[in-house]
């Protein structure tokens, strides 16, 4: 039994290792490579776990190569445009000016059904808003609708403002966030101040964002 | 590029490994089996305590390859072979039929674990 969870417990520190190998773009989207890497890795991790007939070497090599292998290829991929290609594909265009493109949705394997679901997953509802639909590598479909339908934005407008910052958590449960603190240029002086004139103490708040203008929210912990 | 560098580290390191292992599983094995083969020869030549000497040997070298093989083999193989080599010193004390049916089951399984490590197509396959 003890084996077992050591075992268990290695396994945890090395795939946990792995997906963070593999990087922010494991955790997100899976690109074909990705996905496979993904299955393989969950099925392999738990065989030495189960069996401790087999060594763990059995089940931690082949789960570094695949991890390894991909990152490798990853890197080759970001240099070698052809290699992307083969390894992930390409995005497609699948509507174009309103009108879908048969072909390319028969090559996908897509059904209307398919379709119809991202498209209304993405707020429309009619083909013939759409001026561009992709259907990117990881499968997702990406939308551009033609510009009557597009969300108004102030550029249209033509309204002037400034992009700002958003504000940034201060105090998390009691503990300040000093470099939350830099980055809306505000000080610990300011903090003090602000606390001393509401009266309450750091410990008493349970969250505390502020931006850099100083406009604060504060929200202070539950009283037992 | 830094992740890149790691990985690419890391699977030198595998292949480097599984590449030191091959060679110290060939040397292993072809002192064990040597030795089996001429311990064979020696108790068919009716000369046991001459056999015996080199089944010690067996013994003696078996017991440190044991513990690099128990890395990459089955547990219930490696405890069958282990077994099976203990058995070899009371069969040719003995002086029992089966030492030489033994010794080539020995020898059978000491290939199995070299055969299983080095990349034939076969064993890819």
């Amino acid at each position: 039994m003890l084996i077992v969870f050591i075992r268990a417990i290695i396994l945890y520190i090395l795939m946990t290792f792995c997906v963070r190998l593999m990087g922010k773009r494991q955790l997100g989207e899976l690109s074909p490579s990705e996905l496979v890497i993904t299955i393989m890795l969950s099925n392999i991790a738990t065989i030495p776990i189960q069996d401790t007939n087999l060594s763990m070497l059995m089940g931690v090599i082949p789960i570094l190569t695949l991890v390894c292998l991909d990152v490798v290829m990853s890197g080759f991929t970001l240099r070698y445009k052809r290699l992307r290609r083969l390894v992930s594909g390409t995005p497609k265009i699948i509507i174009k000016d309103g009108v879908i493109d048969q072909k390319v949705l028969r090559d996908l394997r897509f059904s209307i059904d398919d379709l119809m679901e991202s498209l209304r997953s993405s707020n429309v509802f009619d083909i013939s808003e759409v001026w561009y639909a992709v259907v990117e590598t990881t499968g997702s479909i990406n939308i551009i609708q033609k510009h009557e339908y597009q969300t108004t934005t102030a550029k249209m407008l033509k309204v002037k403002g400034k992009t700002e910052n958003p504000p940034q958590l201060i105090i998390d449960d009691g503990f300040i966030i000093k470099h939350a603190l830099k980055s809306v240029k505000l000080s610990q002086g300011w903090l003090d101040e602000l606390l001393l004139a509401k009266g309450i103490k750091v410990s008493e708040i349970f969250i505390l964002t502020a931006d850099e203008s100083g406009k604060t929210n504060i929200v202070l912990k539950d009283k037992k | 590029m830094k992740r890149v560098l790691i990985c690419s580290l890391i699977l030198l390191t595998m292949l480097c490994g599984g590449i030191v292992f091959v060679a110290v599983a060939d040397r292993y094995n072809s002192a064990i089996v040597s030795d089996l083969k001429k311990a064979t020869e020696l108790y068919q030549d009716n000369k046991p305590d001459k056999a015996l000497y080199y089944i010690e040997r067996v013994e003696k070298k078996w017991d440190s390859y044991y513990h690099i093989v128990c890395y990459i083999m089955p547990s219930d193989f490696i405890q069958e072979t282990t077994k099976d080599i203990r058995k070899l010193r009371t069969l040719l004390i003995t002086e029992s039929d089966d030492f030489l049916v033994e010794c080539k089951a020995v020898l059978y399984s000491i290939n199995i674990i070299y055969e299983n490590e080095f990349p034939y197509l076969r064993t890819i396959i």
